[in-house]
């Protein structure tokens, strides 16, 4: 490879960086957090496409209209998933009770074709070590296991406590040591 | 190799993965075994060969649709018998017990003294912590459980009655 391609791959690499960034920033947040099927997929795909783009397998337009394509149909899907109910279960799925009231639902794994062992890996990994510790598990539609706990398992909060204990009026934060500010958060 | 046909197979190809998906199980979504990860690097590879190059949509389905169907096939086995999801997946590793580092799960796991302070650091626990620690765990998916001693456990509503006040 001499110079002049290993220019013409970065100014490549470049300008693919920042299309894909405001691709991605017009998708919105869930592209990155809370993972659906099709959220993967259009990880997956834009990925593919970047790469031939950055090795210069493919040409600027060619990868761009296929980056626009991708990501046309990501908020076409996204919409439709919104505006309707039955396009929701449809793309995005239900879903899955694993545990109910510390009782394993066999059929919920089995729905989900889940071994008993990677659920209670799923448990483990969120320090649970007692099942009747749970309330509600759900496997999520993307993949993830969410844990709700009996009211009598969870950390005791404030409230728990005496009234004094309560107020806490003295703990306030000065302004400058807040989280929470409208500066702190970008908005005006 | 025109901007339309990349289009349309583009459009064609998440389409139709979004059913292939839909029929997998979830958990391919997050990816939780080792298998789930390697079988989307395989399809994001199979994705862009019918992008663009010369493969056509029958192999591009037969690719992607045996794919799904291997792991579906083998998400189904592994649920019935335990000595085969064992060869699957692998068994988790203990790594750190009552307060120390378990240098059998250490070695197998082939992890350094820094990934496995790494890896406690992860569910918050500094070196000051590691006393509280009842069992250390690294789990298939590479992640790490850690579980507390009975007393350094968190205190949950239902210890209210034994509170001690300072």
């Amino acid at each position: 490879m001499d110079t002049h391609e290993l220019l013409m791959t970065a100014a490549r690499s470049l300008a693919i960086y920042v299309l894909m960034l405001i691709v991605i920033r017009l998708l919105g947040k869930r592209t990155i957090g809370n993972f659906t099927a099709f959220d993967l997929l259009v990880a997956l795909m834009l990925g593919e496409v970047v790469d031939e783009i950055i090795y210069g397998d493919v040409t600027f337009l060619q990868g761009t209209v296929a980056i626009l394509v991708v990501a046309a149909a990501k908020y076409g899907t996204s919409w439709l998933t919104y505006a309707s109910d039955t396009m929701r279960k449809l793309c995005e799925g239900q879903p899955t009770i694993l545990v109910e009231k510390g009782e394993i639902s066999d059929r919920g794994l089995r729905s989900e074709i889940m071994n008993k062992k990677e659920l209670l890996a799923a448990l483990r990994l969120q320090e649970i070590d007692d099942l009747r510790e749970v309330k509600l598990a759900v496997l999520e539609v993307d993949g993830f296991v969410s844990v709700i706990k009996e009211e009598w398992a969870e950390p005791i909060q404030k409230s728990d406590l005496s009234k004094s204990a309560d107020q806490g009026q003295g703990d306030e934060p000065p302004p400058d040591k807040r989280t929470d500010t409208k500066e702190a958060l970008g908005l005006r | 190799m025109d901007p339309l046909r990349i289009a349309i197979r583009a459009a064609f190809a998440f389409f139709f993965l979004l059913a292939m998906l839909r029929l997998a199980h979830k958990q391919s979504i997050s990816e939780t075994t080792t298998f789930d990860f390697v079988l989307s690097l395989i399809i994001g590879d199979l994705i862009d060969a019918f992008m663009f190059a010369d493969v056509n949509a029958t192999q591009f389905v037969a690719a992607t649709g045996t794919l799904v169907i291997a792991d579906l096939l083998v998400k189904f086995v592994t649920f019935h018998s335990d000595s085969l999801q064992f060869l699957v997946d692998g068994r988790p590793t203990i790594i750190f017990k009552d307060g120390k580092p378990s240098e059998p799960g250490l070695s197998s796991e082939g992890l350094s003294k820094a990934d496995l302070l790494a890896l406690l650091r992860l569910k918050c626990f500094d070196e000051e912590k590691h006393h509280e620690i009842r069992l250390g765990i690294l789990e298939d998916s590479g992640e790490p459980s850690v579980l507390r001693k009975a007393q350094y456990k968190i205190a949950q509503k239902r210890d209210k009655g034994n509170l001690r006040l300072e």
